[in-house]
């Protein structure tokens, strides 16, 4: 329901942003008597607009930036831009994600308390790419293409739109892996470290064969099968819409065979990512791994890991994939666009600003050089000495093309409820999928659905 | 005396384990507010643990708690008062009076309820910002003043608990109409009034859509908003936002406590004396 009605209302809005125009943001401006976000970003200085780049200049520039972002990472990153920027006062509003377009979306159509920065994550990014809020980068005076070089080109490629505009870019990147458990490999497997536990996973099906010598061990295999998405989605024939028209081929229809297959034969936990026992299972001694790209050692494994220190490890699956990630870009009407390039600038296109908070956060981030000069450091203790930027660069070079759609967010809800619906057997596998089908089509109805 | 004590065990049995499932709730999010997060998704926690400091900390460090808390108060509570005491006024007038289109306008009152808030929030949002009203606490506040669904309540009890009778007799002392309301209609449906206001405020104060859509300056973001806010993308600071939540339960903990002393004490008033 609730996601019907979010539909229903970033339609209403998207109406609503086509009758209204924005002839009239100057003066509304004038009249907001408010002490709010609109007066505080008028007092950008516009004498500073003549000096640019370089650290030097940085104490010259001052103002409030006000930035909207779906997740707190982008936090991190003030107390380093500050030191080179300090009249520049970071005002970051940790939107949550799930209301994140339907706060968004309003204020964009009308203008008033917009931010000059807002982020765009991985489940709604392209919607926001195609449409025509954040500013072009190629153009003058940011010409991002200078800096692009060193940014893995999945993250730009998702932050172009059709017409080859480059609007965001991300501070991180997110191929995929397999954390698994060495010790639990060394005694049912045979095998601990990760490219030998990877030759056992090279297909799907060894990879239920896996599972069922686990499963004779009393070890689920996964956390959850929902989790598998995350590689299955990476790699779909196609983008879930294509011509306008939903795409449901093979490949889906044979990830819900296999997620009927793992909840029959019991090889996952049975439960939903991000529920308590998911996470909890970091700690177990029956679970063997979690299919998560970097966020998952990041936000999962790493700070919950306490007595399984030092006995994780990454590995690969049959196919290397790419999941989620946040992107951020710049208001096209916003006043103060010269500050949020600085800003943007110091968070998706600085090398060592990447590199120090990297290393600080342990996270995975978007400028290859400094991804590559982590990979020389030393590995991670929780996954028993091995580099995690060494693993993920090499899985970087073999990521698929990115295949997402504008609606990414609430279609893979809509299919992962279905195919729930289907290994739990309180539908049949047509009628899930037309159970999916009907919710897309509810959703977003200028959809063609077959 | 010994057989009515026996006979008293099961109800007060009954009693115990209503009060007990009743404060669990509570207690729960009390003794996790203390707990870690990691701590609070792994185990059934049922003793006060030692990460209050840090949890307040993370609290405080995503946003300022009681800033949120003085807003969604300065909101709260004038909406209370006027949905309690003009609800009151409209559902007496539907009740008493006797004028041309009042089938017609009660239909269009009770018509408005039914109307799912979900649909009227970007119509909401236009209105506002036309108005200039966004990031002000008015379109929150003044919706009061015509709350459906506490005239529809207080119409019903006006009309059993007030007799005609004791209108005529006001009127005979020469009391005006405004004061008949004020002096005698209101102190008697007094234990409907703070019913629906208990309601009215619970409603308020967990409104979430309106001021997270309407509000751009986070110096004026309300309670729900801002828990909402510190259960960040991945991480979830569950032990933060419990402790935030155990603070946004006291206000409603107060009114009812407050209010309740009117309900119980308006059952035993007699009005037609």
């Amino acid at each position: 329901m609730k996601k019907k009605a979010l539909a229903l209302l970033l339609t209403a809005a998207m109406a609503v942003s086509l009758l209204t125009g924005c002839g009239s943001a100057a003066d509304k401006q004038g009249t907001d008597t408010q002490e709010g976000t609109t007066a505080e970003n008028t007092n950008t200085p516009e004498d500073n607009s003549g000096t640019t780049d370089g650290e030097d200049s940085g104490k010259e520039l001052s103002g409030t930036l006000t930035i909207w972002s779906s997740g707190e990472e982008l936090g991190r990153f003030v107390e380093g831009f500050n030191a080179i920027y300090p009249n520049i006062k970071v005002d970051i509003t940790v939107v949550p994600n799930a209301d994140f377009l339907a706060k968004l979306t309003p204020t964009l159509s009308s203008g008033q308390g917009a931010p000059d920065i807002f982020t765009g994550e991985s489940d709604y990014v392209r919607y926001l790419v195609e449409s025509p809020y954040w500013e072009d980068l190629k153009q003058e005076p940011y010409n991002v293409t200078q800096y692009t070089n060193d940014i893995w080109k999945y993250i730009v490629s998702v932050g172009t739109d059709s017409n080859g505009a480059i609007k965001a870019l991300s501070w991180q990147a997110s191929p995929g892996s397999i954390m698994y458990r060495r010790d639990m490999a060394q005694e049912y497997l045979g095998v601990s470290e990760p490219e030998d536990v990877a030759k056992l996973l090279g297909s799907n099906a060894d990879m239920l064969k896996v599972a069922a010598t686990l499963q004779e061990n009393g070890i689920k295999m996964f956390a959850s099968w929902q989790d598998i998405w995350n590689m299955s989605f990476s790699n779909r024939d196609s983008s879930w819409i294509e011509n306008n028209t939903l795409m449901i081929g093979d490949d889906v229809l044979g990830f819900m065979d296999m997620a009927k297959e793992i909840t029959d034969k019991g090889y996952s936990l049975n439960v939903d990512p991000w529920s308590p026992e998911w996470t909890a299972a970091v700690e177990s001694t029956d679970t063997f791994c979690y299919v998560l790209p970097t966020w998952g050692y990041q936000f999962v494994v790493k700070p919950a890991a306490d007595t399984t220190k030092g006995k994780w490890g990454l590995t690969t699956g049959p196919v290397p994939y790419v999941k989620g990630g946040t992107w951020l870009g710049i208001y096209k009407d916003s006043p103060n666009k010269e500050l949020a390039w600085e800003f943007m600038k110091y968070v998706t296109c600085n090398s060592e600003a990447q590199k120090a908070y990297a290393q600080q956060y342990g996270e995975y981030v978007s400028s290859a050089s400094a991804d590559e000069a982590l990979a020389a450091g030393e590995g991670e203790e929780v996954l028993g000495g091995q580099n995690l930027y060494e693993f993920y660069n090499s899985q970087m070079l073999q990521i698929p093309d990115n295949k997402m759609s504008p609606y990414d967010g609430v279609i893979n809800n809509a299919f992962l409820s279905a195919a729930k619906a289907y290994t739990t057997g309180a539908l049949s596998k047509d009628e899930a999928i037309q159970q999916f089908k009907d919710d897309v089509a509810s959703s977003y109805p200028d959809l063609t659905i077959e | 005396m010994n057989r009515i004590k026996w006979r008293l065990v099961p109800v007060y049995v009954l009693l115990v384990l209503l009060l007990v499932i009743s404060i669990v709730p509570f207690y729960l999010v009390i003794v996790n507010s203390t707990h870690s997060s990691f701590d609070i998704v792994t185990k059934l926690n049922l003793w006060i643990g030692g990460s209050l400091r840090d949890n307040y900390e993370k609290m405080q460090s995503n946003v300022n708690i009681w800033n949120g808390f003085k807003n969604s108060l300065l909101i709260a509570v004038p909406f209370t008062f006027f949905t309690g005491y003009f609800g009151a006024m409209t559902a007496y007038g539907f009740a008493k009076y006797r004028f041309k289109g009042k089938k017609g306008l009660y239909w269009l009152v009770l018509c408005s309820m039914m109307i799912p808030a979900q649909l009227s929030i970007v119509g909401f949002y236009q209105l506002n910002l036309k108005l200039n009203l966004l990031n002000s606490y008015i379109p929150f506040i003044f919706p009061g003043i015509a709350n459906a669904s506490a005239v529809f309540f207080l119409r019903g009890i006006v009309e059993q608990s007030i007799p005609d009778s004791m209108l005529e007799a006001a009127r005979m002392e020469g009391a005006t109409e405004f004061r008949i309301f004020n002096r005698m209609i209101l102190p008697c449906i007094m234990p409907g009034v703070a019913t629906m206001c208990i309601f009215n405020f619970v409603t308020c104060w967990n409104n979430y859509m309106g001021p997270l859509i309407l509000i751009t300056d986070n110096k004026k973001y309300t309670m729900p908003v801002m828990i909402a806010m510190i259960k960040g993308l991945y991480l979830s600071n569950y032990g933060a936002m419990y402790l935030a939540i155990a603070i946004a339960v006291v206000p409603i903990i107060i009114v009812y406590l407050f209010l309740s002393k009117y309900i119980i004490n308006g059952l035993t008033i007699g009005s037609d004396k």
